[in-house]
């Protein structure tokens, strides 16, 4: 299934981005380490050279302080920080957002942009196969990049005077480097399955924007739009929804917002919830962007490369879904003007929001279309 | 044999290709001929299965291209630019074919290379005509049974434009390959094509060989013993070249007895009929609204 030429011909085109993505992998594992630890060294000498700033530390000899005096109170998070901090989480995410979106833009919507998706549908290998290719290809340089990477970040915290802060909790650590992997494919796969259908490469880009903030934002205008209407009721399914499973399959933000970052290596309720749920709904939404991804490259008519959405047949669904989300936005955004919450407002702004998404709309999804394809 | 059956398909609700049918035997070279936005393109992509039919079906002998990729081996498809291996040097490219296609004749194409001295640079560095020959010639070291060209010369010099034909006919004489080319460069498929299939609105409006082509209207040079009748000029079913004193020169897009009637009742000096080229067929064919009958 998987060809070793589609491979070649793939690597051609996102070697530069590949490789890149290894190295800045590398530096968002591992040099936050490094900075936050000279941090940590400069603050130990500080405390060290004016102990008596800081009683509540320093209760004897603060020259036979070793550093893990410093961190330890017992509750976890320490004076100094804890492995929560060390942890570059946060940097190696954006990392993997960007150049997910861009790798997958190179992989599918750049070669819409060229004659290079014609050669390649050209060629004796099934649409199933090409895709196959691009997304082994990505999927492998966030692997890459994550194993070097996350392996570095392992050994300087394994082999620095920080270590104890890692001590017992090893396991922890690897697997959190394993949910990033995972997350970082499913940001990957899920920017790929947008170029299944995004006609070109800037498409594919506001596409993958869209699919990220799509499940949570489509929710949230829902409320604030109840809340226009009935402002003294509460809504909570908003919450609920924010840690539903089906909602964390869908959007691989949403999974990670769910992780208690700060808790999950110190309380063992909070690690058992991510080791039970996040690295599995990784998984199934992995499975599920690829698998629609596939399906919707093997079904996209190839005569709309170019075009911000290449079902054409489907064009009047996606008309209606911004034009409702754009006004629903309005109706909110007029609403929380004055307090409580005014329903004429809404009104007004969601009329107003309609009728510019529209106008939006029709520029976008036809106009804009045949602009690109000329 | 390759069989086109009644291949349909709208774009924008507009149909582009409607229940084109036709085959195309081993060894013969096929232009495909119509103006701008007939269709030709698209049915080119079509046929290598780059685009799926609403309707309709390629079959490479019996096998359909849309249910079999392997089939693609043997069917290359060569468009009108050689963008999609722009970044590649000509080495990498060959790499690339040669990866792909086994039968790929790496000695056949260095031959080329050597002939036409063509270094092994960035494809977008070569020349409009270089380019053009490396495309062919990696295509023709495939040494696939079917190669679909779309406008393989456009754009190119006379000497780039003789060496692409001569390329393509030795192909079809040492292999005996069958080539489907869209050219609007009619004067060059005159001298390689056995067969026309012309498309008008995407629709096949004829198929024939080029002497049925050429039999198929008519090109008249008649000097009238006093002057041009009016009539004539007038008539909508011919396209007047040209009107110098008691000579016209005209074409019909059917040998008519009714014309010949018409003009021998003016009793003419002379009536002399003209070889028409496919440039003439084309024009007086396909012309467009402005000549149709």
């Amino acid at each position: 299934m998987l060809s070793k030429v589609l491979l070649k011909k793939d690597w051609k085109q996102v070697s530069l981005l590949w490789i890149l993505l290894v190295f800045l992998g590398i530096v968002a594992f591992t040099v936050p380490v490094w900075t936050d630890m000279y941090a940590y060294e400069q603050q130990i000498l500080e405390i060290k050279q004016n102990p008596s700033d800081f009683p509540d530390i320093v209760t004897g000899d603060v020259n036979e302080m070793v550093p893990e005096d410093f961190f330890g109170d017992g509750s976890g998070y320490g004076y100094l920080g804890g492995l929560n901090g060390l942890i570059p989480s946060g940097g190696v995410i954006f990392l993997f957002v960007i150049f997910g979106a861009l790798m997958a833009s190179v992989l599918i919507g750049s070669e819409r942009n060229s004659q290079m998706s014609d050669f390649t549908m050209s060629l004796p290998y099934t649409r199933t196969q090409l895709y196959i290719s691009k997304w082994v290809l990505g999927a492998t340089g966030i692997v890459t990049s994550t194993l070097i990477g996350g392996t570095l970040m392992f050994l300087i915290i394994r082999f620095s005077d920080y270590s104890f802060l890692m001590e017992g909790k090893e396991f922890k650590v690897i697997a959190m480097i394993l949910f990033l992997m995972l997350s970082g494919i499913s940001f990957f796969s899920l920017s790929l399955w947008m170029g299944s259908f995004g006609g070109e490469s800037i498409s594919q880009v506001i596409w993958t924007f869209v699919a990220l903030i799509f499940p949570m934002g489509i929710l949230l205008l829902v409320q604030g739009s109840l809340y226009a209407f009935f402002p003294d009721r509460l809504f909570s399914f908003v919450d609920e929804a924010f840690e539903s499973i089906p909602m964390r399959i869908l959007s691989p933000l949403n999974n990670i917002f769910n992780v208690d970052m700060y808790s999950v290596y110190t309380d063992q309720s909070v690690w058992n919830d991510f080791i039970t749920y996040a690295p599995i709904l990784a998984i199934a939404n992995i499975v599920l962007t690829f698998g629609l991804g596939l399906w919707m490259f093997k079904e996209a008519p190839q005569e709309n490369n170019g075009r911000f959405f290449m079902f054409s047949s489907w064009l009047w669904l996606i008309h209606i879904v911004i034009v409702i989300c754009f006004a629903m936005l309005g109706g909110v955004l007029f609403s929380v003007i004055s307090y409580p919450q005014n329903m004429i407002l809404y009104v007004i702004g969601f009329v107003i929001a309609a009728f510019l998404a529209h106008l939006l709309a029709k520029r976008l999804l036809y106009r804009f279309n045949l602009k690109l394809k000329s | 044999m390759l069989k086109v059956e009644q291949l349909s398909k709208q774009i924008d609700r507009q149909t582009i290709l409607d229940g084109i049918d036709f085959t195309v035997e081993s060894g013969e070279i096929v232009a495909l001929v119509g103006r701008n936005g007939a269709g030709k393109t698209t049915l080119l992509r079509t046929m290598v299965g780059i685009i799926r039919p609403d309707q309709g079906d390629v079959l490479y002998g019996t096998k359909s291209i849309f249910k079999d990729a392997g089939l693609k081996r043997d069917v290359i498809f060569v468009p009108d630019s050689a963008d999609a291996l722009k970044h590649y040097t000509v080495n990498e490219a060959t790499d690339l074919y040669e990866s792909i296609y086994p039968s790929f004749n790496r000695s056949a194409f260095r031959e080329t290379l050597t002939r036409y001295n063509i270094e092994n640079k960035k494809i977008r560095q070569l020349s409009k005509g270089q380019k053009a020959l490396v495309t062919l010639s990696l295509a023709f070291a495939v040494q696939a049974k079917y190669y679909l060209l779309d406008e393989p010369t456009d754009g190119l010099d006379v000497v780039a434009k003789s060496d692409v034909l001569k390329l393509m006919i030795a192909q079809v004489e040492k292999r005996n390959c069958s080539i489907i080319v869209s050219s609007h460069q009619l004067h060059e498929l005159e001298r390689i094509a056995d067969r026309i299939i012309m498309i008008e609105s995407g629709r096949v409006k004829a198929i024939m060989s080029l002497e049925e082509a050429r039999a198929l209207s008519i090109k008249w040079q008649v000097v009238f013993n006093d002057h041009v009748p009016v009539e004539l000029l007038e008539r909508k079913d011919i396209e007047i070249i040209s009107v110098t004193g008691r000579v016209v020169l005209f074409m019909a897009k059917e040998r008519t007895e009714e014309l010949e009637t018409f003009i021998d009742s003016y009793n003419p000096m002379l009536i002399e009929e003209i070889p028409m080229s496919l440039e003439d067929v084309f024009r007086i064919q396909l012309g467009g609204e402005a000549h149709a009958v």
